[in-house]
């Protein structure tokens, strides 16, 4: 990369970090001041802000890795590659803070901290399908065979993102049912829906932010052993 | 109270410690890119 375009790079992080802080700071004010106590379960009920927005964005995130795993396979382009390792690590993140906050809400409102019902099941499925991934791609010592198993992977275990998503509406689950997209007897107070889609926006933002720095490390990863490789000729 | 306030400093904790940690690599891989130079 060279100087100018390193700097407009480094430009654009600083600009997305101080959007993240703005968004986060907002987001924060939604949810305490603007968004209403809900009437049952108190304020507990807050958790709800960050749990679903992770859960939505950690979707999004191995959508990213089904995609860029499938332009890996049509390419074979490293860049591919690497795409798909920072959403799968974003994803896990976000996908292992989403089983963490639910049973958290869980105890609360339900006395429990997990049930095994569908929903719950098929979130620690996919998120253990997502850790194997990046197990994966430690054990392989092939860079090529490395990426290769690791797109099909990405690509296979995608399957279970929309069943995590239609679980509870295929079955009936513990976990609550659907209050966006839900059908006519589900639905969401209007000052609750909007802290959700600003709560859903600013964890994208910062998902944003986060894959871009995992993608600049492994970019100069590569510089480095490429530059590491020359010097051992 | 005490479960939000749990919940929401696991989150920032994870979230702290991962972007500390990609710093962290970023950090060394330019010192040591640096070293070639």
């Amino acid at each position: 990369m060279n100087e100018k375009n390193m700097s407009k790079n480094r430009v654009y992080n600083i600009a997305l970090l101080a959007i993240v802080i703005v968004m986060m700071a907002i987001a924060h004010y939604m949810i305490f001041f603007y968004a209403p106590i809900e009437r049952e379960m108190g304020i507990v009920q807050k958790i709800f802000y960050y749990h679903v927005p992770l859960a939505w964005n950690s979707f999004l995130a191995f959508g990213v890795v089904f995609f860029a795993s499938f332009r890996y396979l049509a390419t074979r382009d490293r860049k591919w590659d690497i795409r798909a390792l920072a959403a799968a690590e974003v994803g896990v993140l976000y996908t292992t803070l989403v089983l963490i906050t639910g049973p958290i809400w869980a105890k609360p409102v339900w006395g429990i901290w997990w049930t095994w019902d569908a929903r719950l099941t098929l979130t620690l499925v996919l998120w253990l399908i997502y850790v194997a991934y990046l197990m994966l791609r430690h054990y392989v010592d092939n860079p090529e065979k490395r990426a290769t198993l690791a797109a099909v992977v990405g690509i296979v275990g995608f399957v279970d993102v929309p069943l995590v998503y239609f679980a509870i509406r295929w079955w009936r689950t513990q976990h609550p049912q659907p209050v966006i997209a839900g059908g006519d007897d589900s639905g969401l107070d209007p000052m609750m829906r909007t802290t959700l889609y600003f709560c859903f926006f600013t964890f994208l933002a910062l998902f944003h932010l986060l894959y871009r720095r995992r993608v600049a490390v492994e970019q100069l990863t590569d510089e480095v052993e490429h530059l590491n490789a020359g010097e051992a000729e | 109270m005490g479960w939000l306030i749990a919940a929401y400093a696991i989150v920032w904790a994870a979230i702290v410690m991962y972007a500390f940690n990609i710093q962290r690599a970023q950090n060394d891989l330019q010192r040591r890119r640096r070293n070639f130079e």
